[in-house]
């Protein structure tokens, strides 16, 4: 009925102080979209993914975003040609303090794994877990390919990023 | 009932949504700029460019095709999809997942059968069920153009808006479509340098009128407290006559959805006598008792939790109507601020929020109602009159 039956929120805030307190250059929409899928491959927030060509996108998380800036738990800013930058508020990091110990390891977990790579970076490994999601891909140049078509302006670079983010070689990695 | 002239329907819709795609696709591709941009980036041209389009227009006129009897009204009865990720929390299957089990069962022969298809173009219904699904199969090249099937700035929206606000005869839902589709444009998401549809920033003030007429009819003409209430009501009397939908997993599970059209279950509710389908024949509606705009405030006194306390109390039938809920059904997965990317010369996306004071101010709200029976208005009224501290 009311806030507490949503934890997504909750979990964005936190998300965004986590990222924030560990200097995450820009905390953008694209980072948070795909940190929240990241996340909710983990089983804790509770959002339906669709896949565009920036990625796996969910409406709700996007919603949820705005919700938590309206009501003054974080910052969303626009900066000239930068895109968005999200800052955590007073009001948020009070709120966090709902979250139970088991969602935040959790978030904490995920956030270690991936915070030194860039929006760009996240964007290409949210949709190639994405795909192996949906489509049981099993071989890593399948999966190198459906990323590439899909953001064909990183063609060359794809392979390179997925074996920094330990996702292929498939055969070998758990994911 | 609230709106007598709103007598048109899903398949009109769908023919509309079919020619707005193709014009939104049309003005982006006779730009000379965006035809190199999808030359070097996607190697779309001559050909392929058709072919696409094509797929565009079969996906517009068949995303809607899986939507049950009275529409949104009856998605609760949907079942819950097992593959869902929580289906313990109410994942239920969405009319999407009916649509593309029907583009890629029954519709399929249709489809890949169609002579000038099998000879030029060779669309399979797979291609279409996977642009609408987001599903990547091989056409993953052109998934930027799911923009024009599902997003702000999408066919359907642009036609319903204008096409209900036609038929229901108000003007709420109004804005420029000939300006909207002559201002299309591609640019470049900053954060990600991903290719995305915009509107250049020539056209942002009928950008801004697109958004404010949503918001309006949304909450003016979809979120209307007695069209609500119907909805409830038709719900009750879809479980009492229908009860859960079938799956669309299977053969016989989708014929016998496939059945379920609005004469059928009007039938049904006509020879019914359980009481929701009285109600609903005799327009005894539900009332609506209370109501709440700012969800901000109300784990600050526990307002809507006190009320639903006090009416079970008191032992009178109460339903909740929440607008977040609401939203997703009509918008599909477009969160309710999603922006429109305004495309400046240098081809940068940069949202309309940054172009437009009034969008930047619109904030998410959810609203919530509590219905009750018709004749149980007065003494629920009367129950919870300044429930809240």
């Amino acid at each position: 009925m009311t806030e507490v039956d949503n934890p997504g929120p909750l979990q964005i805030v936190y998300l965004v102080k986590k990222l924030s307190d560990m200097s995450y250059p820009q905390i953008g929409r694209t980072v948070i979209q795909k940190m929240t899928y990241l996340i909710s491959r983990e089983g804790l927030a509770d959002y339906t993914f669709s896949l565009y060509h920036y990625g796996p996108y969910s409406g709700r998380a996007s919603s949820d975003l705005d919700q938590i800036s309206a009501s003054g738990m974080v910052n969303v800013e626009w900066q000239g040609d930068k895109g968005y930058f999200i800052s955590p508020e007073q009001k948020g990091i009070q709120a966090i303090e709902k979250l139970s110990p088991s969602e935040r390891s959790e978030i904490d977990r995920v956030v270690e794994r991936y915070h030194e790579f860039s929006a760009i970076k996240l964007s290409l490994i949210a949709t190639a877990l994405y795909v192996i999601d949906k489509n049981n891909v099993t071989d890593d140049e399948e999966l190198i390919d459906v990323v590439t078509s899909l953001k064909p302006q990183y063609a060359g670079r794809v392979e390179q990023i997925l074996r920094e983010a330990e996702i292929i070689p498939l055969a070998t990695v758990n994911i | 009932m609230v709106y007598p002239g709103a007598t048109h329907t899903r398949f009109e819709h769908s023919l509309g949504v079919m020619h707005v795609a193709s014009r939104m696709f049309d003005s982006i591709v006779s730009d000379e700029k965006n035809q190199k941009v999808l030359k070097d980036t996607y190697s779309l041209e001559g050909k392929g460019l058709e072919t696409v389009r094509q797929t565009i227009r079969l996906a517009a006129l068949l995303h809607d095709i899986g939507h049950g009897p009275f529409s949104h009204g009856g998605e609760d009865l949907f079942p819950v999809n097992p593959a869902g990720k929580n289906p313990g929390s109410g994942n239920r299957y969405k009319h999407e997942d009916y649509s593309v089990a029907l583009i890629r069962g029954p519709l399929r022969k249709i489809i890949e059968g169609n002579q000038y298809n099998q000879s030029n173009l060779r669309i399979t219904a797979d291609d279409i069920a996977d642009l609408i699904e987001g599903r990547p199969g091989g056409l993953e090249h052109i998934f930027f153009w799911r923009t024009l099937i599902s997003s702000q700035l999408d066919a359907d929206r642009a036609d319903y808006l204008l096409r209900d606000s036609h038929h229901i005869g108000v003007k709420y839902g109004i804005f420029d479509l000939e300006r909207l589709l002559g201002t299309m444009t591609l640019g470049e998401d900053p954060e990600t340098k991903d290719i995305v549809i915009g509107i250049h920033e020539d056209g942002w003030h009928n950008a801004e009128a697109l958004i404010i007429a949503r918001y309006q009819f949304f909450s003016q003409v979809a979120y209307h407290h007695v069209r609500r209430a119907y909805d409830i009501m038709l719900k009750q009397a879809l479980l009492t006559t229908v009860g859960e939908y079938p799956s669309p997993g299977s053969g016989d599970s989708l014929s016998d959805y496939v059945k379920l059209d609005d004469p059928r279950i009007w039938t049904r509710i006509l020879d019914s006598e359980d009481p929701s389908c009285k109600a609903l024949l005799e327009r005894k509606h539900l009332k609506s008792v209370y109501q709440i705009e700012d969800m901000n405030r109300i784990p600050d006194c526990g307002e809507v939790d006190q009320t639903l306390q006090t009416l079970t109390g008191a032992g009178i039938q109460h339903y909740v109507d929440d607008r977040e809920n609401e939203w997703y059904k009509f918008q599909g997965d477009v969160g309710m601020s999603d922006q429109i990317w305004i495309i400046a010369n240098n081809k940068s996306a940069v949202p309309l929020s940054q172009y437009s004071k009034v969008i930047d101010s619109l904030k998410p709200s959810r609203q919530i109602r509590i219905y009750v029976d018709y004749h149980n208005e007065k003494r629920a009224k009367d129950l919870i009159g300044g429930s809240c501290p």
